[in-house]
C-alpha cells in the first residue's frame, strides 16, 4: 500500500527510557498529520527516523509499499525542517535554498525561478544575499522552511517549522504550508508541533505522544470530543479540560455520577462491563458556563469566583467550589468580581469520564448514540491506540 | 527620556562622590620594572633581527651589529645557483608535504568525528601522543627503510615530513569539525548531497579556519626541519635551505652576510603565510546562524 507506516517501531539511547515506543502508526499518501506532545516524548526522533538520520531499535518503517528502514537519507525523496534550522551559515540564504537543487543538478534557470518563487511565499526575497548569521530568529527559520519548500519530495518532514515567528506570521505561514500540502497532492506530511491549537488547525489527523508512546491518533474532532484519556483530554483544548475526581455507581442499571455534591445520570453508553468505581469527570470550560443560563436538566455547582482572564469573546474564570477549582466559560460582560457567590452548570451529555486508575475513557465509543464521534480505535490502524 | 534626564542629574551629584581610584604608588613602580625588563627581553630578541639586516647588506659583515658599507652582492651571492635550487626544494618539500598532510589530515579528522568508530578515545589518545614523538627516534629506522627501497630523496622526504605533522594536524582539524553542528551536515544528506559534496561544500568551508592553521603548521614544520632532510636526502642538490645556511658555516671561512641575507630569503615564506593566515582567521569562524540558539 502506498504511504507510510511505522511497524512497532522503538528507539532506545543506552539504557535511558526509550525515546520511542512501540509506536505503529499509519500515514495515508496525501495526509497532513501533526505529531503533538510535551518537549521530549519523542516527536523528532520520530520524525528522524522516517528521514532515515536514525535507525529503529525494533521494528520497520515502511513508505509507498516499500521497507525502507534500512534506506539512507538521500534515496528517501524526504525533505525536512530541523528544529534546529540547520543552515548552511558560510552560504548566502540563496545558495541555501538552491543547494540542494544543485546538487541534484537541476537546470541553473530552473533553480533561480524556484528560489525566488519560493522567497516570494515565505517573504524573504529582500534577505536573498544575507548570511545565516546576519538573519534574525524568525528570518532564518523561514530559509529553513524554504530549503524544504523547494522541493517536492514525497513526504515533508517539519519540525516545528512556525516556533520561532510572531502571532501573524505564523497564521500566515500556516495557510501557506496548507496550500502548499493541497497543491501536491500525494505528498505527505508530517508536522511536529507543540501547539495544540496549530495541531487541531493544520492536521487532517493528530496524533498525541507521550513519553515515546502513541496514546490516541484521530481527527481534530475525535481529539476533542472524544479523548482516549485522561492526558489527551488535557493536552488538546484551550484552556484545558476540568479534571475532578468523582464516583460512578449503577443504579437500577442506569449509571450515574457523584461529584462536587450534585448527582447525575450519564446520558451516554459506558463500556460494556463498567461498574462502580472511581472516575474522573472531564468538563471542558467551554462546556461549563452560568447556571442562569443553563438548560432544564444542566448539573448545577455553587462557587466563588477566582481569577479572570479576557479572551475578548469571552472571559475564563476560575471558579472556587467545595473539592475543586473549574475553569467556566463566561460571557464578555459584566465581569464578575472577585470572590462573589457564582452558581455554574453544564450539561452531562458533555461529560467525559475515565476509569481514575487506568486514566482510559470509559465511553463506548462503538455505540449507536455516539455515533457522531466516530471511533478513534477504528479509524487508526489496529495495535495503533494504547 | 529617562536616560536623557539622567545624566545631567548625574553630573550635579558628582562632588559628593568618593575620590577616584587610582593606582598606588607601589603598584606604579612595579609595573615600571615590569615594563624595563621587558624592553631589555625585546632587545635581545631584536638585536640578532637588526644584525640580520644590517648584515645583509653589508659589503665586509662580522659578527658584530656596525653601520653597513652598502652592497647587494650578498643577495647576489644568496640566489646563486645551488643556493637558489636549495629555496626551490625547500618550496618543494614543505608544499608536498602539507598538501599530504593536510588532505589526510582532514579527512581523518572527518571520520574520527562524524563516524561511530571502535576504541575511538583510546585512538585518539594514541594520536595526541604520536605528535610528540621525537624525531630523533624514527629517522634513523626511517633511513633505513629508505635506503633499502631507494628512497633517500627530496619527495619520500616529504612524505615522511607529512607522516610527522599528521597527529598534531588531524587533532587541530578535528576540533573545528567536532563544532560543525551535525544537523547541517544531515540536511545536507537529505538534500541528496553524497559525502564528497558534503565534505567540499559544507563542513570543509566551514573548518576552514582549522584545515588553514593545520596547513599553516604543516608548512612551518617541514620548512624549518633539518635533520629530516639532512638524513633522509642523500643527493646535495636536492638538500632544502635549512641545511644549505648550515653549509655556509662549513666553508673555509664564515661568510656572515651571505648567511644573513640567504636568511633573510629563508624566511620570505613564512613571513607570507603570517599575512595569509591573518586574512584567513579574520574572516573567523562563520557557525553563526546555523543552529538556534
Ligand atoms: N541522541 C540522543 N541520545 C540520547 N538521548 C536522546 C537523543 N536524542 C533524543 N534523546 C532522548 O529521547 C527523548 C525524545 O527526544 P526528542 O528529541 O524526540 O523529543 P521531542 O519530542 O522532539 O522534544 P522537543 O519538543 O523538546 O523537541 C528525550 O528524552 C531525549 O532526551
Ligand atoms: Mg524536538
Amino acid at each position: 500500500m502506498p504511504g507510510l507506516r511505522f511497524e512497532h517501531v522503538w528507539k532506545l539511547y543506552g539504557r535511558q527510557a526509550p525515546a520511542v515506543a512501540d509506536l505503529s502508526l499509519d500515514i495515508a499518501e496525501g495526509e497532513f498529520l501533526v505529531l503533538v506532545g510535551a518537549s521530549g516524548c519523542g516527536k523528532t526522533t520520530s520524525l528522524r527516523m522516517l528521514a532515515g538520520l536514525e535507525r529503529p531499535s525494533y521494528g520497520r518503517i515502511w513508505m509507498g509499499g516499500k521497507d525502507v528502514t534500512d534506506i539512507p537519507p538521500g534515496r528517501r525523496d524526504v525533505s525536512m525542517v530541523f528544529q534546529s534550522y540547520a543552515l548552511y551559515p558560510n552560504m548566502t540564504v540563496y545558495k541555501n535554498l538552491a543547494f540542494g537543487p544543485r546538487v541534484r543538478r537541476e537546470p541553473r534557470e530552473h533553480i533561480r525561478r524556484r528560489v525566488e518563487e519560493v522567497a516570494e511565499i515565505l517573504g524573504i526575497g529582500g534577505l536573498l544575499d544575507r548570511h545565516p548569521g546576519e538573519l534574525s530568529g524568525g528570518q532564518r527559520q523561514r530559509v529553513a522552511l524554504g530549503r524544504a519548500m523547494i522541493r517536492e519530495p514525497s513526504l515533508f518532514l517539519m519540525d516545528e517549522p512556525l516556533s520561532n515567528l510572531d502571532a501573524a506570521l505564523r497564521v500566515q505561514m500556516r495557510a501557506e504550508l496548507i496550500r502548499l500540502h493541497k497543491r501536491l497532492e500525494r505528498t505527505a506530511t508530517v508536522y511536529v508541533t507543540h501547539d495544540q491549537v496549530e495541531a487541531l488547525t493544520m492536521g487532517d489527523r493528530v496524533a498525541v505522544l507521550k513519553d515515546g508512546s502513541l496514546l490516541q491518533v484521530g481527527t481534530p474532532a475525535e481529539l476533542y470530543d472524544a479523548p482516549a484519556t485522561v492526558y489527551v483530554a488535557t493536552f488538546i483544548g484551550s484552556p484545558a479540560m476540568n479534571v475532578i475526581p468523582g464516583r460512578l455507581s449503577i443504579v437500577g442499571g442506569r449509571p450515574r455520577v457523584a461529584c462536587l455534591g450534585a448527582e447525575f445520570e450519564v446520558p451516554w453508553p459506558l463500556r460494556p462491563g463498567a461498574a462502580a468505581r472511581d472516575v474522573l469527570v472531564g468538563i471542558r470550560p467551554d462546556d461549563l458556563g452560568p447556571a442562569a443560563r443553563a438548560p432544564r436538566g444542566a448539573v448545577r455547582i455553587g462557587g466563588r469566583t477566582d481569577v479572570c482572564e479576557q479572551t475578548g469573546i469571552a472571559i475564563y474564570a476560575t471558579v472556587n467550589c467545595p473539592g475543586a477549582a473549574l475553569v467556566a466559560r463566561l460571557p464578555r460582560s459584566p465581569v464578575p468580581a472577585a470572590n462573589q457567590p457564582i452558581e455554574v452548570a453544564f450539561d452531562p451529555r458533555d461529560v467525559h469520564l475515565f476509569d481514575s486508575r487506568t486514566q482510559a475513557s470509559i465511553a463506548d465509543r462503538s455505540h449507536p448514540a455516539l455515533a457522531g464521534v466516530a471511533s478513534p480505535a477504528a479509524a487508526a490502524p489496529p495495535g495503533t491506540t494504547k | 527620556m529617562t536616560a536623557v534626564g539622567a545624566a545631567p542629574e548625574a553630573a550635579a551629584r558628582r562632588p559628593a562622590m568618593p575620590p577616584a581610584n587610582r593606582a598606588s604608588l607601589r603598584a606604579l613602580s612595579g609595573q615600571a620594572i615590569a615594563n624595563v625588563l621587558l624592553a631589555i627581553f625585546g632587545a635581545l630578541f631584536l638585536l640578532p633581527m637588526l644584525w640580520l639586516v644590517l648584515a645583509s647588506v653589508d659589503a665586509n659583515a662580522s659578527w658584530s651589529v656596525e653601520v653597513p658599507h652598502l652592497t647587494a652582492a650578498n643577495f647576489a651571492d644568496a640566489l646563486s645557483g645551488s643556493n637558489l635550487q636549495s629555496i626551490i626544494n625547500s618550496i618543494v618539500m614543505s608544499g608536498v608535504s602539507t598538501v599530504i598532510a593536510t588532505i589526510c589530515g582532514a579527512l581523518a579528522a572527518y571520520a574520527l568525528s562524524r563516524r561511530r568508530i571502535p576504541w575511538k578515545g583510546p585512538l585518539l589518545l594514541a594520536v595526541l601522543f604520536l605528535s610528540g614523538v621525537p624525531l630523533a627516534i624514527l629517522v634513523i629506522p626511517v633511513f633505513q627503510m629508505y635506503s633499502a627501497i631507494g628512497w633517500l630523496s627530496l619527495l619520500p622526504c616529504s612524505l615522511f615530513l607529512a607522516v610527522t605533522s599528521l597527529p598534531f594536524e588531524i587533532y587541530l582539524i578535528k576540533n573545528f569539525i567536532d563544532a560543525v553542528p551535525r544537523d547541517v551536515e544531515e540536511a545536507a544528506r537529505m538534500e541528496r548531497a553524497g559525502t564528497f559534496q558534503i565534505l567540499t561544500r559544507v563542513v570543509g568551508p566551514l573548518a576552514l579556519p582549522g584545515i588553514g592553521a593545520a596547513a599553516i603548521y604543516g608548512f612551518v614544520t617541514a620548512w624549518g626541519s633539518f635533520l629530516v632532510p639532512l638524513v633522509l636526502i642523500t643527493d646535495p642538490s636536492q638538500q632544502p635551505g635549512s641545511i644549505a645556511i648550515f653549509g655556509f658555516i662549513g666553508n673555509a671561512y664564515v661568510r656572515y652576510g651571505d648567511i644573513a641575507a640567504f636568511s633573510l630569503i629563508y624566511a620570505v615564506p613564512i613571513l607570507l603565510l603570517y599575512a595569509l593566515s591573518a586574512r584567513l582567521f579574520r574572516g573567523g569562524f562563520v557557525l553563526s546562524g546555523a543552529v538556534k540558539g
